[in-house]
């Protein structure tokens, strides 16, 4: 199966880059990532036998990329969420919830302490919406392990988040 | 004092940070040129052996340096 480079980058682009913007919780280690992923693919796309479809190979060097990096980086940026990312009140003050933007603050904050795999089965369920059968073969295990992988980040996010919300109340 | 968080209030919060945190996020311009342009750093096997060369090249230079100041202590004996 031959692929041209350019096009493979055109058409996967956003999608991985939006993946990386997520998983890197900023966009500055996200440019890195980004960049060494397709550095990655165009050396390897010779190699690329089609035994799944073109981005979903992309976002597995992807995936691989951004985990390699978190290790030889060992550090990480905070995350950044714009301001108006965050709930904002209406004109005239109404439908705002400073509790609840409290709380999405916290999520950001909570994703931070969680390992990568969890974080990419969080992404790839809650935000891509992926049946877990798809996020099984997108990951590489079985479908057990990505329901336990999610039944962790989430436990591990709720007691962040109640950590957070004892802290403030006291 | 603890509250809780339900499943679905935690399914919610998950949803709205994604959309809040990357909904409409798109790959730069700049970016998809300078990987189009840019040639790939050395990495691996390649990266392993610069800092030997540079070792190398290093003492080669300052073997060169020592003989060359032989030379003129020889020709200065002269």
């Amino acid at each position: 199966m031959v692929l041209d480079f350019e096009t493979l980058m055109n058409n996967c682009a956003d999608e991985i880059y939006t993946y990386l913007v997520a998983r890197m919780g900023n966009r500055f280690d996200a440019d890195d990532v980004f960049q060494s992923t397709f550095f990655k693919v165009r050396h390897s796309l010779a190699s690329f036998r089609g035994d799944s479809s073109p981005t979903t190979w992309v976002m597995r060097i992807a995936m691989n990329e951004a985990s390699s990096f978190r290790q030889r980086k060992g550090r990480e940026l905070p995350l950044l969420i714009p301001e108006d990312a965050l709930p904002q009140p209406d004109s005239d003050g109404t439908g705002y919830d400073p509790v609840h933007a409290e709380t999405v603050q916290d999520i950001a904050a909570g994703m931070r302490n969680l390992p990568g795999d969890l974080r990419d089965v969080l992404y790839f369920y809650y935000y891509k919406e992926m049946p877990y059968e798809k996020i099984a073969e997108l990951i590489g295990k079985p479908v057990g392990t990505v329901k336990s992988r999610l039944f962790r980040a989430k436990e591990e996010l709720k007691a962040f988040l109640e950590a957070h919300r004892d802290h403030r109340t006291q | 004092m603890t509250i809780e968080h339900s499943d679905d209030e935690l399914d919610q919060l998950l949803r709205t940070h994604y959309h809040a945190t990357v909904d409409g996020v798109t790959a730069p311009e700049h970016l998809l040129r300078r990987v189009l342009t840019e040639v790939e750093p050395k990495r691996g096997r390649a990266a392993r052996w610069t800092p030997i060369m540079a070792f190398a090249l290093a003492g080669a230079s300052f073997l060169i340096i020592l003989a060359s100041s032989r030379v003129v202590e020889v020709l200065l004996n002269l």
